[in-house]
C-alpha cells in the first residue's frame, strides 16, 4: 500500500486581511492563504497514483503543487488543518470517490482518501490561533489541527 | 420488572420495551431516557392503548414512530391546543388556534371563492389556481435549531427540506422559485456581550446561512428571488431561519389517492445515522449542551444529490408514472410510509432500504431523517420505465414496500415484524391544556421634535433594517430558470430594491408573484396589531407588483419562544387574532403554514427567548405580463402620488427605535378602506397607468421615496403638506410613521385625470414630481425647505451598511 | 418549410440551465434534444448540427469547476467532440458549459477559477464583441448587456496567452468593466477553428426585453433580447452552410 500527501495552492492567489476569517475583528494586522491538502491511500504504482492526483485534484493552469511533506509557505505565525469530522458527510470526497470509480484499473486503486483545508496565518506579531480556529471551524462538522510556527502541533 | 433499552452490544435490532407496568414516574422516566420527548399524560395515552387494545407490549420502532408523530414538529400540538387565554378584552377559550385563526378563516374565504385554492393543509403545499391547466403552490419551513448550532449546514438542509416538500406536493410539483427570510443578530455584535459559551457570533451565523442557501439553491437551479433579514439583539442565541420554495403543477396532478396493490419505492439518497432525532431535537430549547450533544443532528445537505432525484420525480410525473408521492421529511420512513399507507395499510421491509453505514437498528432505518430521500407510490407495470429514468438521471432508485387493504400499517425487518400500528389510533395524541395572557405594556406618546431630517434619513437608511441586501442577493442566483421577470434589484444601476420578485409561468400567461412581511419589533408592544400589518403588508407588496387582489393566498410561519410561559403564548393568541382578522377582511386564504416553538435559549444571565415572530409570505397571481410592475422611478418628468392615509402613531417604526423612544402606541391597519384602495391600483395597473409603484413600510415614507428615486433617473421634490394624515403630525412623523396600507404610486402627468377619477373616494394625493433640474431628494413643507440631500449620498449611505460584514 | 437543424443539450447530474437553454435554441429555429450523459451513445451525434452544454454544476464541481464533468465525458464520450468539431460541428458551452469545453481542451488553454471577489456573482454586465465574424456573435451589436451568475468565472492562461487571444480575436467576447478578475477581461474565447465557443454570461436568460432587469414595466416587453441573438447567429450560420 502507498500513500502519497499533496498540497494544492492556487497559483493566481495572493494574502488576503486575516479579519475576512473573522466575525469580531482583531486589531493586530495579519494576512491569510488557504490551500487543499489531499492524503492518499492507494495500492499500485506510484506514478499512476500522482497520474491521478495530476488529472483530478489539479488544474494545470491555475494550481501549484508540493509533494513535500513540509508545508508550501513558510513564515507563517500557525495554519489550521481542517477537515470533514467522521460521519459528516464531505462533498468533494465523495464526488471524487464516486467520479474514480469508473477509472480504477492500470494497477492503481484508491484505498482512502482525506481532505483537508489548510489556512495559513501571516503577522509581524505573535498572534493568538483561538479566535482563527473559533470562527474557521465548527466542533458540529470539522476537526482540526494547529501547527505553530516551530512546525509544533499546538491543537 | 426488569427494564431493557437497545444498546450496541446487543445484536438484535429492535425491543420489546414494557411499559404496561410502569406508574407515571416510570412513564416519564423512560421518555427521557429515550429522548422521546413526551410528557407524562402522552405516555400514559400510550399505556392504555397497548393495554387494552393491542395487550402486549410496544416495540422500540413503535415507541420511537409514536414519539415522532407526536412532536410538536409534525403534529403542532400547541396550535391545537385548548388554551384559556386572558387579556384586557376579558377572558376567553380558544378551541385550537389553527382551527379558530387559520383553517376557520381559510373555510369561509373558499366559500366565497369557489374554485381558487385547490388545496390547503393536506398535502405538503397549499395550491392555488394560475389558469385553467396549472396551479401554484407555495411551503415555508424554518430550520432554526440546526442553524443555530452549524449555520451552513443547517440552512442548506433547511432550504433542501422545502424544495422536497414540493416535490412531493400533489403528484411532484416542479420547483420554480425560492425565498429565505433570517432574523439575526446585529453583525456588529460585541463577542464580549455574548453570555454563553459556544454560541456562534451572528456575523458567523449569517455569513454561514447565506452561503448554505446559496449553495444548495444555486446547486438545485431554482432562483431565490425574494427574502428579508431583521436584525436584533434578541435574535443573538435563537437566529431564525425562514426557507420556502414555489412550485408549478398541471391541475391534473394535484390530487394524489393510494391504493392497494401499489409498489412504494424509495428514491434519492440512502439513509443513515445521520439524520437522529432531529424533529424531538428541534421541539426543545437549545441551551450549551445542545452544542456538544446534539451534533448528531446537524446534517450536511447534498444538492446534487436532490438534483438527480428531482430531475426524476418530474421526468415521472409528466410520464404519469405516479400514484403517490411525499418527502421524507422529519419522521422519515415513518412519517412517509405513515401519510402513504395509514388508510389503506401495506408493509414496508426495512432491510430493503440503502444504507449508508452497516449494523443500522429498526427504529434508526425506520425514522432516520438523512437527506435527499423521497418516498413513491407506483403501479408495478411502470417500474421498467421508472428504473430507466432512475438510470439516466442517476439516482438510487429501491422498492422498499407494498400497500395493501389492511388498514395497518406493518415494519419488517428481516422477516420480523417490528412495528404494527393500528394507524386510526396512532394520530390520537392528548390535546394540550394551555393557559395564555395578554397585558398591554405602558403606552407613551412622545414629542418628535425637529431634528436635522436629513440626518435623521441618512441614519434610517443606514441601519441594519433599512440597508440594502444587494451583498447576499448577488451571491443568490435569482435568474436561473429564465422566468424571473421581476427581480429582486432593479433601476438603471440594476441596485434598487423591488417590493415583491415576479416569475413568469411557462405555458401560461398569467404570472405568479411572491412576497412577504415580518415585523417582531412591532409585536414586542402590539402582537395584534403585528398579525394585522403583516397580512397587510404581504398584501400589499403582491399588489404593488401587479398582482390581482381578488387572487392571492397566504402562509403562516410562526416562531415563537417559551409557549409554557403563558405571556409569550399570550403574545401569540393575540398575534393569530390579528392575521386572521386581516386575512378575513382581504379574503386572502391562509393555504399552508408552520410552526416553531421553544426558540429560547439559556444564557449565563437566563433564558432569552425571540420576540414572537410572525413571517406572512403570499403569492398572488398576475394576469398578464403587462401588469408587473416594479418599485423604481422611470420617467424624469412624472408625478409622485401617495394612496392611503399616514397616522402619526410611531410604535414598532425603525424611527422610534433608533431614538430610544419604543413605548408609544403602534398604528393599526384599517382594512376596509385598504381593500378598497388596493383594488383601485389594480384597477389602474390593469389601465396601464402606473409607472412604477412602492409600498410604504419599514422606514415609512422618507424611507419608500429614496428607493423609489435609487433608480438613478431623476431628483424628486415632495410636498408634506399635500400628504393625507390623520390630524396635525410633525415633519419627523410624517417621514418616518409607518402606517399600514400605503402606496408609493409613479405616473405621467397626462395620467392624472384618469387616476383621480379612480381614486376618488379615497385618500390620494400628488405629493411630489420628478425632476432633471436636480438629483436630491428635495422635501418642502409648503414653500418651507426642509430636507435636501442628494440621491447619491442617500444611496452610498443605503448600499453600504452589510459591505463591511458580508 | 422551416428547416430546423438539430441541437443536442448534453445535460450531467447538477446542470440546471438545460430547459431554458433549450427554450431558446427551440425559439431561435433548432430542434433541441436534451440528452442526460448516461443515455449518451455513439450514434447520439449523428445528424446532430450544435452541440450545447448548458449551464449548472455539473456534479456539483467539487474539486474544481467542470473537473468531473470532463472526466465523465471523457470516459463516456471519449473524443467524440473533437471529431464532431472537425467534422464541421458547432458547439457552444454556456458558463458551466465554458468551464467543461476549457477542461477537456476545446477551447485555447487557460482555466476559469474563483473570482477575486472569492464570491457568486450573480448580475448583468456590460459586453464588447471582439470579434465580428465569430459565427455566434455575428448577428448582436458591438456592445449589449446579458447577465452573469457564477463563483468560478476568472479567465487565467499562461504568461501573454490572454493577451494574444484578445489580439487574434479568440477572445471574442469581453467586459466592458472588470467584473470576475478575468484577464484582459475576457468573458468568452473560441477555438481555432472558430466553432467552439464557451463564454459565462446567460444568453439564455436574456431571450426577451421582459429579462431585462430594468424594462419599461408598462410598456410591451415582448421584443427578442441580446441573449436571443446569440442563438439566431449560430442558427442563421448553420442553415446558410
Amino acid at each position: 500500500m502507498g500513500s502519497l500527501s499533496v498540497e494544492v495552492v492556487g497559483k493566481f492567489g495572493s494574502k488576503e486581511d486575516a479579519n475576512k476569517l473573522l466575525y469580531a475583528p482583531i486589531t493586530t494586522a495579519a494576512t491569510f492563504r488557504k490551500s487543499r491538502v489531499y492524503q492518499l491511500q492507494f495500492d499500485g504504482d506510484e506514478g499512476e497514483a500522482k497520474g491521478f492526483i495530476d488529472r483530478c485534484l489539479v488544474d494545470q493552469y491555475a494550481d501549484e503543487v508540493s509533494l513535500d511533506q513540509d508545508s508550501y509557505f513558510n513564515e507563517y505565525q500557525f495554519y489550521i488543518d481542517y477537515g470533514m469530522k467522521p460521519g459528516a458527510l464531505d462533498l468533494e470526497k465523495e464526488a471524487i470517490l464516486s467520479s474514480q470509480k469508473g477509472d480504477d484499473g492500470n494497477g492503481f486503486k484508491l484505498l482512502s482518501l482525506k481532505l483537508l483545508q489548510r489556512v495559513y496565518i501571516f503577522s509581524e506579531l505573535e498572534i493568538s490561533s483561538e479566535p482563527f480556529v473559533r470562527d474557521v471551524c465548527n466542533p458540529a462538522i470539522h476537526v482540526w489541527s494547529v501547527i505553530d510556527s516551530n512546525g509544533r502541533k499546538i491543537a | 420488572m426488569e427494564e431493557k433499552l437497545p444498546n450496541q452490544e446487543d445484536k438484535k435490532s429492535f425491543y420489546e420495551i414494557p411499559i404496561r407496568d410502569l406508574d407515571p414516574d416510570g412513564l416519564l422516566d423512560l421518555s427521557e431516557k429515550m429522548k422521546l420527548s413526551l410528557s407524562v399524560d402522552d405516555m400514559i395515552e400510550i399505556q392504555l392503548y397497548y393495554a387494552s387494545a393491542m395487550r402486549r407490549e410496544p416495540t422500540d420502532v413503535e415507541l420511537e414512530c409514536i414519539a415522532q408523530t407526536w412532536s410538536e414538529h409534525c403534529k403542532h400540538r400547541i396550535f391545537g391546543a385548548r388554551i384559556e387565554h386572558s387579556s384586557p378584552q376579558g377572558n376567553e377559550v380558544i378551541d385550537s388556534l389553527f382551527k379558530t385563526f387559520i383553517k376557520g378563516v381559510t373555510e369561509r374565504i373558499m366559500e366565497k371563492k369557489p374554485g381558487f385554492v385547490l388545496g390547503c393543509f393536506v398535502d405538503n403545499a397549499g395550491f392555488v389556481k394560475l389558469d385553467d391547466d396549472q396551479a401554484i403552490c407555495l411551503k415555508l419551513e424554518t430550520h432554526n435549531h440546526p442553524s443555530a448550532i452549524e449555520p451552513y449546514a443547517g440552512a442548506n438542509t433547511g432550504l433542501g427540506g422545502v424544495i422536497r416538500d414540493i416535490l412531493g406536493a400533489g403528484k411532484g410539483a416542479k420547483p420554480i422559485a425560492s425565498c429565505d427570510i433570517f432574523c439575526f443578530g446585529p453583525p456588529d455584535t460585541d463577542a464580549q456581550s455574548i453570555d454563553a459559551n459556544d454560541v456562534i457570533h451572528p456575523l458567523g451565523i449569517m455569513r454561514g446561512v447565506v452561503r448554505g442557501v446559496r449553495d444548495y439553491g444555486n446547486r438545485m437551479g431554482i432562483p431565490t428571488i425574494t427574502g428579508a433579514i431583521q436584525f436584533d439583539p434578541s435574535f443573538i442565541y435563537n437566529p431564525l431561519v425562514f426557507c420556502g420554495t414555489a412550485g408549478i403543477i398541471p391541475i391534473s396532478d394535484i390530487d394524489k389517492e393510494m391504493s392497494p396493490n401499489l409498489r412504494v419505492i424509495a428514491v434519492g439518497g440512502r439513509t443513515g445515522r445521520d439524520g437522529l432525532k432531529g424533529a424531538t431535537f428541534s421541539s426543545m430549547a437549545l441551551d450549551t449542551d445542545s452544542h456538544e450533544e446534539d451534533q448528531q443532528a446537524v446534517q450536511i445537505g447534498n444538492p446534487i444529490e436532490e438534483k438527480k432525484a428531482a430531475d426524476f420525480v418530474i421526468e415521472a410525473r409528466k410520464e404519469n408514472l405516479i400514484e403517490f408521492i411525499t418527502d421524507c421529511g422529519a419522521g422519515g420512513f415513518s412519517s412517509a410510509a405513515g401519510e402513504m399507507l395509514s388508510e389503506v395499510g401495506g408493509n414496508l421491509y426495512l432491510e430493503r432500504a440503502p444504507l449508508k453505514e452497516p449494523g443500522m437498528t429498526s427504529w434508526e432505518i425506520f425514522l432516520s431523517e438523512s437527506q435527499e430521500r423521497m418516498v413513491l407510490a407506483v403501479k408495478e407495470e411502470f417500474l421498467p420505465r421508472l428504473k430507466e429514468l432512475a438510470d439516466i438521471y442517476e439516482t438510487e432508485l429501491t422498492e422498499i414496500g407494498d400497500s395493501d387493504d389492511s388498514g395497518i400499517l406493518k415494519v419488517w425487518h428481516n422477516g420480523e415484524l417490528v412495528c404494527e400500528l393500528d394507524n386510526s389510533r396512532l394520530h390520537d395524541a392528548p390535546i394540550r391544556q394551555l393557559k395564555s395572557s395578554f397585558e398591554r405594556g405602558e403606552i407613551q406618546k412622545y414629542e418628535w421634535s425637529q431634528t436635522d431630517l436629513g440626518d435623521d434619513l441618512l441614519n434610517v437608511l443606514g441601519d441594519f433594517a433599512i440597508g440594502s441586501r444587494e451583498p447576499i442577493i448577488r451571491e443568490y442566483d435569482h435568474e436561473v430558470q429564465g422566468n424571473t421577470v421581476l427581480k429582486p434589484l432593479a433601476g438603471k444601476s440594476g441596485d434598487a430594491p423591488q417590493d415583491s420578485s415576479v416569475v413568469r409561468i411557462d405555458g401560461s400567461d398569467r404570472l405568479m408573484s411572491i412576497g412577504l412581511s415580518l415585523l417582531p419589533e412591532w409585536g414586542k408592544t402590539d402582537p395584534l396589531a403585528m398579525g394585522k400589518a403583516t397580512v397587510d403588508e404581504c398584501f400589499r407588496s403582491l399588489i404593488a407588483s401587479g398582482a390581482n387582489p381578488e387572487k392571492i393566498a397566504l402562509l403562516d410561519n410562526f416562531c415563537v419562544g417559551n409557549p409554557d410561559d403563558s405571556r409569550e403564548l399570550g403574545m401569540l393568541v393575540e398575534t393569530c387574532k390579528g392575521i386572521a382578522e386581516a386575512a378575513e377582511a382581504y379574503s386572502a386564504p391562509f393555504v399552508s403554514g408552520k410552526d416553531s416553538f421553544y426558540n429560547y435559549f439559556e444564557t449565563d444571565q437566563g433564558p432569552v427567548s425571540i420576540p414572537t415572530t410572525c413571517l406572512i409570505s403570499g403569492m398572488g397571481v398576475i394576469e398578464n405580463p403587462s401588469h408587473v410592475t416594479g418599485a423604481s422611478i422611470r420617467n424624469s418628468n412624472s408625478v409622485v402620488l401617495i394612496l392611503g392615509t399616514t397616522d402619526s402613531k410611531m410604535g414598532g417604526s425603525v424611527y422610534a427605535r433608533i431614538k430610544e423612544k419604543t413605548q408609544e402606541e403602534v398604528p393599526h391597519a384599517n382594512f376596509e378602506s385598504a381593500l378598497n384602495d388596493y383594488k383601485k391600483f389594480h384597477k389602474a395597473v390593469s389601465e396601464g397607468l402606473i409607472l412604477s409603484a412602492h409600498d410604504v413600510s419599514e422606514g415609512g415614507l422618507g424611507v419608500a421615496i429614496a428607493e423609489m428615486a435609487f433608480s438613478e433617473v431623476g431628483g424628486v421634490t415632495i410636498d408634506l403638506e399635500e400628504l393625507p394624515t390623520q390630524g396635525e403630525m410633525s415633519n419627523a412623523e410624517c417621514l418616518f410613521a409607518e402606517t399600514p396600507s400605503r402606496l408609493l404610486i409613479e405616473c405621467e402627468p397626462e395620467s392624472l385625470g384618469q387616476l383621480e377619477k379612480i381614486f376618488e373616494g379615497s385618500d390620494c394625493s400628488v405629493i411630489g414630481k420628478v425632476t432633471t433640474k436636480h438629483q436630491n431628494l428635495s422635501i418642502n413643507v409648503g414653500s418651507k425647505n426642509v430636507l435636501e440631500v442628494g440621491i447619491s449620498t442617500l444611496k452610498e449611505k443605503w448600499k453600504n451598511v452589510l459591505t463591511p460584514y458580508y | 418549410m422551416e428547416e430546423r437543424p438539430n441541437a443536442l443539450l448534453l445535460k450531467f447530474p447538477g446542470t440546471n440551465c438545460d430547459f431554458e437553454t433549450a427554450r431558446a435554441l427551440e425559439a431561435s429555429g433548432f430542434s433541441t434534444t436534451i440528452l442526460p450523459i448516461a443515455a449518451f451513445k455513439k450514434e447520439s451525434l449523428n445528424s446532430v448540427k450544435l452541440v450545447v452544454l448548458s449551464s449548472g454544476f455539473s456534479y456539483g464541481d467539487y474539486v474544481m469547476a467542470g473537473r468531473l464533468a470532463q472526466l465523465e465525458t471523457q470516459r463516456k464520450v471519449g473524443d467524440a467532440l473533437t471529431r464532431f468539431r472537425d467534422n464541421g460541428g458547432y458547439m457552444l458551452g454556456i458558463c458551466n458549459g465554458f468551464q467543461i469545453l476549457t477542461k477537456l481542451g476545446l477551447l485555447p488553454e487557460g482555466s476559469l477559477i474563483d473570482n477575486t471577489s472569492g464570491r457568486f456573482i450573480c448580475k448583468w454586465v456590460h459586453l464588447k464583441k471582439n470579434n465580428d465574424q465569430n459565427a455566434f456573435l455575428n448577428g448582436l451589436p458591438e456592445t449589449f448587456e446579458l447577465p452573469i451568475a457564477h463563483a468560478e468565472g476568472r479567465f487565467v492562461a499562461p504568461d501573454g496567452a490572454a493577451e494574444s487571444y484578445v489580439e487574434n480575436g479568440l477572445a471574442a467576447l469581453l467586459y466592458h468593466d472588470d467584473v470576475n478578475g478575468s484577464s484582459s477581461q475576457i468573458a468568452g474565447l473560441s477555438d481555432q477553428s472558430g466553432r467552439v465557443l464557451g463564454l459565462m454570461p446567460h444568453p439564455e436568460r436574456f431571450l426577451w426585453d421582459s429579462h431585462h432587469y430594468d424594462p419599461n414595466w408598462q410598456g410591451d416587453n415582448s421584443g427578442w433580447g441580446a441573449g436571443y441573438m446569440i442563438f439566431k447567429s449560430i442558427y442563421n450560420t448553420i442553415i446558410k452552410e
